[in-house]
């Protein structure tokens, strides 16, 4: 486990309840500098609830969350501002209809004027380049297979220049063929020393690409580890059975 | 949005400040001009010809104007919504046929007497009756809220009929008489004009009723007004003024034709006569719109049916999008909670009242003292109106747009009101575009109903021709194919719209 990274986000008893049902019963995690976290667990688990709650797309109802220093769930945080350095995506891609594939990369940095037109339009294509995408710039969405359409979502959220991003099972929605490309994207921004926490089902990937897997069960961090570790040794009797099933 | 767009956008709202402005400019209001309400369906009372307000009591007030050195600016109203908008101060004087009642005059002041009548029955030839007895079992019709209204009333309760058919304007009355074969009961006066305009219908002076005196009203509190007409009126009878006018409208049989005793030249135009089918269809149609330029009414109620909708649309349009995005914000953030309530009791009452009582109620009530001009008011009405149906188009618009997208953009650290207005509208409005389509196409509609306060819309404009020619057809058919050639271009530029945004992405 390479710990040597500074602290970018720590999140502490966490919790979260919808209604009378508690799903995050208090979770506790430092996120270093540079580190590939993955996230497991069954589905309904609370995973995609822990991963929203890092940016305030849930509301805690209890615990902390620090990022770089300040507290999100803070009334003074200016939470906008925050959300400008964790970059999400999510697994029905979410692209703007509406907009070409550039116009989609452009919008944010442009309407918070982090960037001008004319540099939201270099960095558009230049990242639009590094994924091969470059010819598809001025296309709709509807007219890219899934998989072109996460990887324009993922390079969208990269023009904000994040310091962490957050991935919510990237490939769950693809066809099996389109998989490939996506992991192999997140998979290349991982090894440039992007932090990052993935949410994933596909174990294979995890164990790869992963620093740490985190396994999530009832609502706790059941059992986290280095990937060769949590894999070829795991401790927890839900974890193996969970492993049993999906490996 | 393009620079195109914006541009479009733009040369929009500057129409409809030019045309609101238009309409202040043009409500005319100095302390010299009185405003007089008439219900231009009265002949030989009031009627119009050529475009003019003719009639006696229209001659009467331009004599007693005419003496106390002030102008006149008339204007169109229902008979009933008169005796409303006088007490108002909406005009200074309704000058329409009132006879003088205890229980009218508890609303409204009442002028010396200047005209005296008595109540007969209209009609048909071949229902001829010669005694009251004869019209038991028999229909009786009426102008809403005209003592001859009061008197068939009273003659039904006492058994003596068997219904009242209660009509808005005398126009639909006689297409009652001479279709259904009902009798009719008015002031004997304009049952002579009746007779003189249509050669099926006759007199029948069987009523037991009593001598009627017609006079001017005004709001209670203007007797400073009431006194200073009383004055003018006595100035004129001793000038032999008064007579005169008199004389003229006898001596032209009260006919309809008659132009005003202050514009003898202005002539009506003469009737013409062909023969054969084709002949026949022209005459017609040279009766209901040519004659006496007729087609005028047809001119100007459609341009303020067209005003009345296009400034309702855009107050509807805006306000709809507003009382939306207040709900949406409030379902998503939970903020606006008291705006929110407003909101929802608004979109409540609204739809779930006729907008007929809505507009008698903003123009009766709410607008009660105020002296804008009928038209804003009614754009304003309709608007109100139209914002609530918009604001529930709107919101089931956004609504449709999946919720990833307002995450997505709100973790690329966007607000809520950014997104909303970059990502989520824009594709509310294709969701919405076929529904706000049919929305503009049942307000233009509705502005047909502008009438009751007063307005000359399109409808009331063609009702103003039946009032005149008493023939119903050909100005409702004509009234129904401007309508539905709207609409047409309304569907198809709504159509094209819809295309070229789904042709976008
Ligand atoms: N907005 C909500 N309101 C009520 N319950 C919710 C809400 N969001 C999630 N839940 C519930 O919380 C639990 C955890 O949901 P979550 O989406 O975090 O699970 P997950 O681990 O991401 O599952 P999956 O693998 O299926 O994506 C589920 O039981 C879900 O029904
Ligand atoms: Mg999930």
């Amino acid at each position: 486990m390479p710990i040597e990274g500074k602290v970018l986000l720590r999140v502490r008893g966490l919790k979260k309840t919808f209604g009378d049902h508690e799903v995050l019963k208090g979770i506790d995690l430092d996120v270093h500098s540079g580190e590939v976290i993955s996230v497991i667990g069954p589905s309904g688990c609370g995973k995609s609830t822990f991963l929203r709650s890092l940016n305030l797309l849930e509301k805690p109802t209890e615990g902390s969350v620090v990022f770089e220093g300040i507290e999100i769930t803070s009334p003074d945080t200016d939470i906008d501002l925050l959300r400008r350095k964790i970059g999400m995506v999510f697994q029905s891609f979410n692209l703007f209809p509406h907009k070409t594939v550039r116009e989609n990369i452009m919008l944010a940095p442009v309407t918070l004027k982090v960037m001008t037109e004319e540099e939201a339009a270099a960095k558009a294509d230049e990242l639009l380049g590094r994924i091969g995408l470059l010819s598809k710039a001025d296309e709709y969405p509807s007219r890219l297979s899934g998989g072109q359409q996460q990887r324009v979502a993922i390079v969208r959220a990269l023009a904000m220049n994040p310091d962490v991003m957050l991935f919510d099972e990237p490939t769950s929605a693809l066809d099996p063929e389109m998989v490939g490309e996506v992991l192999s994207l997140i998979k290349t921004l991982a090894e440039s020393g992007m932090t990052m926490i993935v949410v994933t089902h596909e174990m294979g990937f995890a164990r790869e690409v992963s620093d740490r897997v985190l396994f999530i069960n009832d609502g706790i961090i059941a059992e986290q580890n280095v990937p060769e570790e949590l894999f070829g040794n795991p401790q927890n009797e839900r974890l193996r059975d969970f492993l049993s099933k999906v490996l | 949005m393009e620079r195109k767009q914006w541009i479009t956008v733009g040369v929009v709202i500057a129409m409809v400040c030019v045309a609101a402005g238009a309409i202040i400019l043009s409500s005319n209001n100095d302390d010299n001009t009185l405003i007089v309400e008439t219900s231009p369906d009265f002949a030989p009372f009031d009627y119009m010809l050529s475009g003019e307000y003719v009639g006696i009591d229209m001659d009467i007030v331009r004599a007693i104007a005419n003496d106390m050195g002030v102008n006149v600016e008339f204007r169109t109203n229902n008979f009933d919504s008169i005796l409303l908008s006088v007490p108002q101060g909406k005009a200074d004087v309704g000058a329409s046929g009132f006879t003088y009642s205890e229980e009218r005059a508890q609303s409204v002041l009442f002028s010396d007497t200047y005209a005296q009548v008595k109540q007969v029955i209209v009609t048909h030839k071949d229902n001829h009756i010669d005694s009251m007895e004869e019209l038991k079992g028999k229909i009786l019709v009426v102008q809403n809220a005209t003592t001859g209204h009061d008197y068939a009333n009273e003659l039904f309760k006492k058994g003596g009929a068997a219904d009242v058919r209660v009509l808005t304007n005398y126009s639909q009355v006689v297409q009652d008489v001479l279709q259904k074969g009902t009798y009719e009961v008015v002031d004997s006066l304009v049952a002579q004009s009746q007779v003189m305009a249509n050669s099926d219908l006759e007199i029948c002076d069987v009523l037991d009723a009593e001598i009627e005196n017609y006079g001017f009203i005004f709001a209670k509190n203007n007797t400073e007004l009431c006194e200073k007409f009383n004055q003018s009126l006595e100035n004129i009878r001793e000038s032999g003024e008064y007579q005169k006018i008199f004389d003229y409208y006898a001596a032209h049989n009260y006919s309809t034709d008659t132009p005003s005793y202050y514009n003898q030249d202005a002539t009506a135009d003469e009737d013409v006569d062909h023969t054969g089918f084709w002949g026949d269809l022209y005459d017609t149609f040279y009766n209901n719109f040519i004659k006496n330029d007729r087609y005028q009414y047809i001119f100007e109620g459609l341009k303020n049916t067209i005003i009345i909708a296009i400034l309702a649309l855009v107050i509807g349009l805006g306000l709809g999008a507003l009382v939306a995005m207040v709900r949406s914000t409030h379902d998503i953030t939970g903020r606006f909670r008291i705006a929110n309530g407003v909101c929802k009791a608004y979109t409540t009452v609204i739809r779930g009242t006729p907008v007929m009582l809505q507009l008698l109620i903003i123009y009766y009530v709410i607008f009660a003292t105020s002296h804008l001009n009928s038209v804003l008011i009614a754009s304003v009405a309709f608007g109100i109106n139209s914002g609530a149906y918009v604001a529930e188009v709107v919101r089931s618009g956004i609504n449709a747009v999946p919720k990833g997208q307002m995450e997505a953009c709100r973790s690329l650290g966007m607000s809520s009101r950014m997104a909303m207005i970059t990502v989520i509208l824009p594709q509310a409005i294709r969701n919405i575009l076929p529904a706000l389509g049919n929305e503009s196409i049942s307000l233009l509609k509705e502005t047909s109903i502008a009438g009751y306060i007063g307005i000359m819309d399109l409808t009331k404009g063609v009702d103003i021709i039946r009032g005149q020619t008493y023939d119903a057809l050909p100005p409702l058919l004509v009234a129904g194919a401007i309508y539905l050639a709207i609409v047409m271009v309304l569907a198809y530029l709504f159509s094209r719209l819809e295309r070229r945004l789904n042709d976008a992405y």
